[in-house]
């Protein structure tokens, strides 16, 4: 039986990246924070491909 | 032959037999390392003085009759992420350079130094073990022994073109994604990545927990299980495998169509007739990426906060960017590298190894910044490791060896068992050298000195 995911796509696309690294104290410059928006973006192209293995939901869980 | 040609096992056993002084051997290695380093950057430090001291008090408690070890005057090296007191473990960071000189070795360190191996250095990496490629913003890129103008692979690229290049007949690395499989593939050498757990890795700086691996370099199946005996303290029977299988469906598509003709002729030989497909290696291996961005960013927050601008451009972004992935993206990655794992197991019920390429392509040049896999262009730094990746989601023991071509670069062969079957990996990989199929190429950088 596939497990749940907590299919959390759209928290991983709407990261301010600016915002993000300001909370947590990291100071870059632009250039660096441009090349940290690519890898997020790659991440995401991975994770899409995670995410598509689990079920989005328990009750689909159950069902497979 | 020469000394700097000679396996662990020759040496030790010379050594004890008193046909040769430690001191002869490991001065043999240093006047290599002084001749050839400096081009290849294999070394990050060189322990000359401390080396040849030990060799001279090893010398003189065989003249006393005093026992000495298996590996008795053995040179060996590190990956610059093993602690080795009185130095500091940089992990390939030039900001760690000034912390505080370490008091103990890694266990794995200690053991090998217990039976009696001399420590000779430490050695390059991608600066926290992230990469592929060995190219280091501080302490620059390793070169490949077989071509100065192509990559050693890495993260253990310092590791795998040491022993390729005859610096060293042994060296320790550590694999989380494929950074000892990668180098030794594109170096032409063994490496061991053991089951997930099965070497301490107490004193070895961490890249990501869940996956880290201690990794063993040689030029031989012999000095890998002669190693591991040692870190290990146990003897390995030899169990030779029945039934192998080869990695096809996802794998074959990530694959050069040369060299993936090369590993189906090699499999032919060997009588391994049935393609093994895994549903999963594809989203196994975004799992792995996923993951090591994820935990490997979360274990540099502090460092990413003070001084973020230290790192490795290379490095910093991509850690920049997993400290800042939500927790949900972590954990279903974990979820998907347990389904493979299942998935991978199930397989030996009706396998005894599977078998697949340790890399996509040979040595790329260190000019050129992509590979291309069947016309796509990729990163070389992020790619090199593609083959290798999946198979540490499953946590099981892979020895990659150099197989033996008709020409051109090396190319490395993963012998895959399940957890705990180092020995059959062994066995396997002798049954192989046995019949000439796999065993080191000789680097083309000039003569061997003699010694």
């Amino acid at each position: 039986m596939l497990m749940k995911g907590s299919d959390c796509m759209g928290k991983l696309t709407e990261i301010d990246i600016t915002e993000a690294m300001r909370a947590l104290n990291i100071e870059v410059n632009d250039e660096v924070s441009l090349v940290v928006r690519e890898n997020i973006a790659l991440i995401s192209i991975h994770y899409d491909l995670v995410s598509g293995v689990l079920c989005p939901s328990k009750a689909e869980c159950e069902e497979t | 032959m020469l000394i700097t040609q000679c396996s662990a096992f020759e040496i030790s056993s010379q050594i004890r037999e008193r046909k040769i002084s430690a001191e002869k051997v490991i001065t043999a290695h240093l006047d290599r390392i002084r001749k050839l380093d400096p081009t290849l950057n294999c070394f990050t430090k060189v322990l000359e003085k401390e080396a040849l001291s030990e060799a001279l008090a090893l010398d003189a408690k065989i003249a006393a009759g005093g026992d000495v070890g298996e590996l008795a005057g053995v040179p060996f090296a590190v990956k610059d992420l093993f602690d080795v007191a009185g130095l500091p473990t940089t992990a390939g960071a030039r900001m760690r350079e000034l912390t505080a000189p370490v008091k103990e070795d890694a266990v794995c360190v200690s053991a090998l130094r217990s039976a009696g191996a001399i420590l000779i250095g430490t050695l390059n990496m991608d600066e926290f073990a992230y990469g592929f490629a060995t190219v280091n913003a501080h302490f620059g890129t390793t070169k490949n022994p077989h071509d100065m103008q192509r990559l050693a692979g890495g993260s253990s690229g310092g590791s795998a073109a040491a022993v390729c290049a005859g610096l060293v007949p042994i060296s320790l690395g550590s694999d989380t994604n494929g950074s000892v499989r990668v180098p030794a593939s594109l170096c032409g050498v063994y490496g061991l990545r053991p089951t997930h757990g099965g070497i301490s890795e107490e004193g070895v700086y961490p890249f990501v927990k869940s996956l880290d691996t201690v990794g063993i370099f040689a030029r031989s199946a012999d000095d890998i299980e002669l190693v591991l005996e040692v870190i290990n303290q146990n003897e390995i029977d030899a169990v030779l495998p029945e039934k192998i299988g080869v990695l096809s469906g996802w794998f074959d598509g990530q694959s050069d169509p040369e060299l993936l003709a090369e590993l189906h002729a090699f499999a032919e030989c060997i009588g391994a007739t049935e393609f093994v497909d895994i549903p999963l290696a594809e989203a196994a291996r975004s799992a792995g990426f996923v993951e090591t961005a994820a935990e490997g960013g979360k274990l540099h927050l502090s460092g990413l906060q003070s001084d973020a601008m230290g790192y490795d451009p290379a490095v910093r972004s991509r850690l920049i960017a997993g400290v800042l992935l939500p927790d949900c993206v972590l954990n279903d990655a974990k979820q998907v590298g347990a389904l493979f794992k299942q998935q991978v197991l199930e397989k030996f019920s009706e396998f005894d190894v599977l078998i697949a390429l340790s890399t996509p392509v040979c040595a790329p040049l260190i000019s050129e910044n992509d590979i291309k896999i069947r016309g796509k262009q990729v990163s070389a730094r992020a790619n090199l490791g593609t083959l290798c990746q999946p198979i540490s989601q499953a946590g099981v023991p892979v020895l990659s060896v150099p197989l033996k071509r008709k020409s051109g670069l090396p190319i490395g062969i993963q012998l895959i068992a399940s957890i705990g079957q180092e020995a059959k990996l062994l066995a396997f990989a002798k049954s192989l050298e046995a019949r000439g199929l796999i065993g080191q190429p000789m680097p083309s950088m000039g003569e061997m000195p003699s010694c």
